[in-house]
């Protein structure tokens, strides 16, 4: 192998410098739009509008405080935190409500033998191919009838076509991997099928519970069309809220820009965290 | 809805024995178990048999009578040239799409394979654009794209090329728009055929290697069959997705100009919410529907039956 490499060091280097080369120019691609809104977050109105674009100019926190309502705030600019508010609750509360009904459908999908399983857990995964349209079209007649149209409540149960059946399928197969062994134990020894459950099934499945349930917050904060159809003002989620910022006159780039920037922050952060688990979860476990 | 219905023998991982004790609970107990999301299971169904029920009236939001009218609306979508227009658009930019995703993911992939110094930081970044909210990169990408003060034509003019409107120009918005949802799609084929790579076996690639195959010859007859299974799950999921594409476009063109980038989804928002025709849109959806359900199932069985081969990937 040495003497290969020897021989033709100038091919060899020219590979290794392709092979950085291509990462150089992956790198740019990626970033290149992530930053350009970053920087656009800290110009002020009049450098964003230059033209050519300036690459050199003062950054400001101007766009940041206006966002969240302090100084001359423009269209929108202080409704940005009740939107944040809004994503908050209603990602959270699809999170939890689907937690507290899904762990134990996942559980026993993973450890029970019964008639109609494999068919539940692919109805359970259909959601995720079904246009949301399909669902939230009737949903909207029905909603206002029920006078669940622009609640949070409302928005929170249309959610779980988004978290529901990604923590279905997720936690059953986290729970598949689990030694069956150690609950068998504990139930020989008489313990109750809850506190085997409670104190050691869950336990053990932390990493992939926490995992899970992170990456259901992130899919839940970056939905949009739920938001924008079954919900007002008063209860839509952030990623609805940028549009206040495109009027039709003008786009407020620098409010959108720094809206943006807080709106992505929180996910990244929690994306980097669980990165080990997120192509299994994104495939809903199919990928392990 | 269930994407499986036959077949759910053949899906078996070896399934833990339930311990003799709880046998007798075993008829009852998964059920119970499962009954909240089984709840919500139907919670869904229920306005699913709505929708197919209203795309067969004249439901119009600002009328509050409708009429039974049976497959007109069915009928009335072959002669809207509009609809098909947007059907078509619809699945050209799939096709399209996913012809330029597969093989720039897996050239990405096999980049990403190999050691290098900085490739564990670009692995992560590769997460970027999956993570982000789809209309919030619209919007990031049409601050891109803005003619004036955009960083691509800034980029460009050193090549003389000045002031391209990118979202204004039919064929221009339909690229600028196919551009985009390349940009948040290839990460996600490459990061699961880079997980289909790294658990490929070491064995045969040495072999073929000590054998002075050539990469070519690798890569066809090794490397492809033995990554079928990931590449049919790239497809289904990127399939239904790039199908139902709706947020990027709402954000940068909603669907114009001229209709030149306007998808079913698209279409179908117009239909309900600028000219109220809620039966007539929701038949143009239960359109999408079944091309959705249909490619699914197939790839869905396609996958099922390729990754029974021991490749890594989990078989149900």
């Amino acid at each position: 192998m040495t003497d290969h490499v020897q021989s033709r060091p100038n091919r060899e280097w020219l590979r290794s410098a392709g092979i950085y080369l291509a990462m150089g120019l992956l790198l740019v691609y990626i970033l290149l739009p992530i930053l350009w809104i970053f920087i656009l977050s800290v110009k002020s109105p009049s450098d964003i509008v230059a033209v050519p674009p300036k690459l050199l100019f003062r950054p400001t926190i101007k766009n940041y405080s206006e966002l969240f309502g302090y100084g001359a705030s423009l269209v929108g600019g202080s409704d940005f935190l009740a939107y944040f508010k809004n994503s908050l609750i209603v990602s959270g509360g699809a999170v939890l409500f689907s937690l507290i009904i899904g762990i134990f459908a996942a559980y026993a999908l993973a450890r029970f033998n019964f008639k109609g399983k494999e068919n539940i857990a692919f109805t359970f995964l259909s959601f995720r191919f079904v246009p949301e349209l399909t669902i939230i079209l009737p949903l909207y007649v029905i909603y206002q009838k029920l006078g669940l149209y622009n609640t949070y409540f409302g928005l929170i149960l249309v959610y779980q076509l988004v978290t529901l059946p990604l923590l279905v399928w997720l936690l059953r197969s986290y729970f598949e991997e689990l030694p069956i062994n150690i609950e068998h134990a504990a139930r020989t020894d008489g313990y109750p099928w809850f506190s085997v459950f409670w104190k050691i099934t869950l336990p053990l499945a932390k990493p992939g519970l926490a995992a899970t349930v992170i990456l259901s917050f992130i899919l839940a904060w970056n939905n949009f069309i739920f938001g924008l159809i079954l919900g007002s003002k008063s209860t839509q989620p952030v990623t609805v809220g940028i549009l206040s910022f495109i009027s039709s006159q003008e786009v407020q780039w620098g409010q959108m820009a720094a809206g943006t920037v807080v709106a992505i922050l929180p996910e990244i952060i929690l994306a980097f965290m669980i990165q080990r688990y997120l192509i299994r979860g994104l495939t809903f476990g199919a990928v392990k | 809805m269930s994407v499986s219905v036959a077949s759910s023998h053949e899906l078996g991982t070896v399934r833990a024995k339930v311990p003799p004790r709880t046998r007798r609970q075993q008829n009852w107990f998964p059920f119970l178990l499962s009954a909240p999301a089984l709840l919500a299971l139907i919670g869904v169904l229920y306005p699913f048999f709505t929708a197919i029920y209203y795309s067969l009236t004249d439901y119009r939001l600002i009328r509050q009578i409708y009429n039974f009218i049976g497959f007109q609306n069915y009928l009335q979508l072959l002669r809207d040239s509009a609809f098909l227009h947007a059907l078509g658009n619809t699945l050209l930019l799939a096709g399209v799409a996913l012809i330029i995703e597969l093989p720039l993911g897996f050239g990405i992939a096999l980049l990403l394979s190999r050691p290098a110094r900085g490739i564990g930081i670009l692995r992560s970044l590769l997460l970027l654009p999956l993570m982000l909210p789809p209309v919030i990169t619209g919007f990031m990408w049409k601050a891109m794209l803005a003619p004036d003060s955009g960083l691509v034509n800034m980029l460009l003019s050193p090549f003389g090329l000045k002031n391209i409107a990118w979202l204004s120009e039919p064929l221009l918005a339909w690229l600028s728009i196919l551009f985009i949802e390349v940009w948040v799609s290839t990460p996600f084929v490459a990061l699961i055929l880079l997980s289909g790579i790294q658990a490929l076996p070491k064995e045969p690639f040495e072999a073929a290697d000590v054998d002075g195959a050539p990469f070519g010859f690798i890569f066809r007859k090794l490397m492809l069959p033995m990554l079928k299974p990931f590449i049919i799950l790239v497809l289904m999921f990127r399939i239904v997705d790039v199908l139902k594409l709706f947020d990027v476009i709402f954000a940068t063109t909603g669907g114009g100009p001229l209709q030149a980038t306007e998808t079913l989804s698209i279409s179908v928002y117009k239909e309900v919410f600028q000219y109220y025709n809620l039966g007539y849109a929701i038949a143009k959806i239960m359109v999408l529907f079944v091309i959705n359900y249909v490619a699914s199932f197939f790839l869905a069985s396609r996958w099922r039956k390729a990754s029974t081969f021991d490749t890594g990937v989990a078989a149900r």
